[in-house]
């Protein structure tokens, strides 16, 4: 999964796309006021299974994007490992321990299903029409349209270290020592990015 | 209204080097307006103090009023500073958006949009993302992105880098209208940019080392032994 797949598939047009943005938030909503709603442990893991296997099919099926839900379920079983080392290594209820799991889960995928089936205009028209403060309005919807650029720029970078010589290879030390050549100059690209923007903005009548 | 540019003392400092000291010039009138020198000689700074878009010490008056007492939203009324890398200025989902954003600021009607690109010939480009544009088209976006308000003042920091000669052509000819009408200030090290646009220029400002080397009109522009002291190349050294 890689950040431009998430803004290729957001800029489809199925029948998901079209689902006003109220309905399409709410998978989300709901899951953050699970802890709330149902104080039954049993409910709440089967509501949370249940969202995922919605949202689950509804990529499969009319997003048709079977790649990018796997690299999805291939990230959280990564996690997922971590979290149950750690359970082992340290003890606590297991039961416990995979309900925050499929919590946090939930909360990452119903959102990432919202941002990747919902127009950033649209999100905008919305949270103008619902009164979010127009100042935050421009900051989510200004880092949002900035994703795409500053991971074209990660790439720019590492094809211009790789032309210089540089490889990745599979030691993790040298991985991370070498990663320092595209991790310094990106971070050297953003800052800069992040200061002429504020100049193109002020430059064009934004306080 | 009365077009109006008076700098006096300004010096900027930046992580304690002076970049621009103690620079005092008027500019007044329309008409073309180049300043000129190497890299690195504080031309780009002294066209972000005139946007007041960084601190500074002494005075700016844009139209008779201190550049630091306009709103930002005034001010980009008055005054349009087209910024040197195009690319980071961007942040809009398309270009046609990113266009209309210093309209949508300063509450214009946003009509002039399509005028605007057909002038800069970037009609087909309006539902393109801005970060997927070649050098060209992106300097000549943000071009129109600024100009779009139809300010006085106009500020252009290497207005033709990047581009080739279609878009060349397309910017100068643009300068070439707006000069009769706006006091246009041109940043740049291209000689030759400066020699196209020679009959519509009032003023060549050389800049060295932060400070002002000469001052005068296009004629500056053939004194070869001037250019190479501030090592800017000769129209006659690119012809050698």
């Amino acid at each position: 999964m890689t950040l431009l797949d998430f803004v290729r598939i957001q800029r489809k047009n199925t029948i998901i796309h079209r689902i006003p943005i109220p309905v399409k938030i709410l998978p989300f909503v709901y899951t953050i006021l699970v802890p709330f709603i149902c104080f039954l442990r049993q409910y709440q893991l089967i509501s949370l299974a249940l969202i995922m296997f919605t949202l689950s099919v509804l990529f499969i099926y009319p997003l048709k994007e079977i790649r990018y839900i796997v690299s999805i379920y291939i990230a959280y079983l990564s996690l997922g490992v971590i979290v149950l080392g750690t359970h082992i290594i340290f003890g606590g209820y297991l039961l416990e321990t995979v309900q925050r799991l499929l919590y946090i889960l939930t909360i990452g995928f119903s959102f990432l299903f919202f941002l990747s089936t919902t127009k950033i205009s649209d999100l905008e028209r919305f949270l103008k029409k619902i009164h979010f403060p127009e100042k935050i309005i421009n900051y989510l919807i200004t880092a949002y349209n900035l994703l795409p650029s500053v991971y074209f720029e990660l790439e720019e970078i590492s094809r211009a270290q790789m032309a210089r010589g540089l490889e990745l290879n599979r030691n993790p030390i040298t991985k991370v020592r070498r990663s320092l050549a595209i991790f310094i100059p990106f971070l050297f690209v953003t800052l800069l990015r992040s200061q002429q923007l504020d100049e193109s903005f002020k430059a064009r009548g934004r306080d | 209204m009365e077009l109006c540019i008076d700098i006096q003392e300004l010096s900027v400092s930046y992580n304690g080097q002076n970049i621009l000291k103690n620079i005092n010039l008027r500019i007044e009138g329309p008409g073309i307006y180049f300043i000129i020198g190497p890299n690195g000689s504080g031309k780009s700074t002294l066209l972000r103090a005139l946007a007041n878009l960084i601190p500074f010490e002494g005075k700016i008056k844009i139209c008779n009023k201190d550049v630091r007492e306009f709103r930002r939203k005034e001010l980009a009324q008055v005054l349009g500073y087209v910024w040197q890398n195009p690319l980071y200025g961007f942040f809009e989902e398309t270009v046609e958006r990113e266009i209309q954003f210093i309209l949508k600021n300063i509450k214009k009607s946003l009509d002039k949009v399509r005028t605007i690109s057909q002038e800069f010939n970037i009609e087909h480009l309006l539902s393109r993302s801005p970060f997927y544009l070649s050098g060209g088209e992106a300097k000549r976006v943000s071009i129109a992105s600024v100009v779009v308000a139809d300010q006085n003042i106009l500020l252009l920091d290497e207005p033709e880098s990047a581009m080739d000669l279609d878009g060349i052509k397309n910017i100068l000819n643009f300068i070439h209208q707006k000069a009769d009408e706006k006091l246009i200030i041109i940043a740049t090290h291209n000689i030759l940019i400066a020699k196209k646009l020679s009959k519509k220029i009032r003023k060549i400002v050389f800049i060295k080392d932060g400070k002002i080397f000469s001052v005068g009109d296009a004629s500056l522009l053939d004194n070869d032994q001037l250019l190479e002291e501030i090592s800017v190349p000769s129209l006659n050294w690119w012809l050698k």
